[in-house]
């Protein structure tokens, strides 16, 4: 059942992701699974005197959100490089949806790889980060 | 602005072991119900030795693998004048050579690499650039991690 190079096309849209809203205690659960306990996460106050009229979610929960997306579509094993750039700011109560799509197929380092884009937004269709990730695929005549 | 003398600079080492409980941890915390990331069986069902780090685990390297949890980082940009509250992630991105499984002993050290000054619409910004070269108990490259950190005024 595993995807194979030559049936990946250019183009092609990867199974998106739609996330349940995020919560006030997912960020507390947040910061203690990632050890980030920027108060600005967690304390209204914090949020506020930063500017953000509350508490704010942290970007790499958001760029996991990312990841999930990209591990129920291939093996952690073949993603070979992933990044993001974080573009705006979430807030408990913001339901994420990732998408992302293949945007080119090369070689290199001996292995067939595919290079794709993905992208997080809100309901409102507002963009939270952007980013790429690469991933290595078995060929046809390897795969069993 | 930061002061540029801060580029080349080493955060002290940071070590940092994979425990199976801190991978279902942050699965649960991001929602991620990948059997790989909360059940030694089912990730062995699927020809892994033990469960495996979902893909964002090695931010914890910085955070917890420090002597003050999640304090260093942000203890040096404070120290180099930054407000803690106006920094903010710009970007992330990791290389990766190696899965992460529970057991592995992960050691690194986190260097500055650049400070950017920008004007962004709400003001001037610097983005200070950070990288680490995390390896396991037998020397080998884990994971490159890169970050960049804006800090604004």
């Amino acid at each position: 059942m595993a995807l194979v190079y030559e049936h990946i096309r250019v183009g092609d849209p990867l199974p998106a992701l739609t996330k349940p809203a995020i919560t006030a205690e997912q960020l507390v659960r947040y910061s203690g699974a990632s050890g980030d306990f920027n108060p600005i996460h967690t304390v209204h106050q914090a949020g506020v005197a930063a500017g953000h009229n509350g508490v704010i979610a942290h970007g790499m929960l958001i760029m996991g959100f990312v990841a999930q997306m990209i591990t129920n579509w291939v093996r952690p094993e073949q993603v070979r490089r992933f990044g993001v750039r974080f573009t705006g700011i979430s807030r408990p109560g913001d339901v994420i949806t990732v998408t992302g799509r293949v945007v080119e197929k090369f070689e290199a380092e001996g292995e067939k790889r595919v290079r794709c884009e993905v992208e997080a937004v809100d309901q409102s269709g507002h963009r939270k980060l952007k980013g790429e990730f690469v991933a290595a695929f078995p060929a046809e005549t390897t795969a069993s | 602005m930061l002061d540029h003398n801060y580029v080349g600079k080493k955060l002290p080492p940071i070590r940092y072991r994979v425990e199976a409980g801190k991978i279902r941890e942050l699965a649960l915390a991001i929602g991620d119900d990948n059997p790989l990331f909360h059940d030694r069986a089912a990730a062995q069902a699927a020809g892994y030795p033990d469960m495996v780090a979902p893909l964002t685990f090695p931010t914890l390297f910085r955070f917890w693998g420090g002597s003050a949890v999640g304090a260093e980082t942000r203890s040096l940009l404070q120290q180099m004048g930054a407000d803690v509250l106006r920094i903010l992630h710009g970007e992330e991105e990791y290389e990766y050579f190696r899965l992460l499984h529970p057991g592995d002993e992960i050691t690194g050290e986190l260097e500055i690499v650049s400070i950017e000054r920008k004007e962004g619409s709400s003001g001037p910004m610097d983005l200070v650039k950070t990288q680490a070269t995390y390896r396991n108990q037998h020397g080998e490259p884990v994971v490159i991690a890169r970050t960049t950190m804006v800090v604004r005024w």
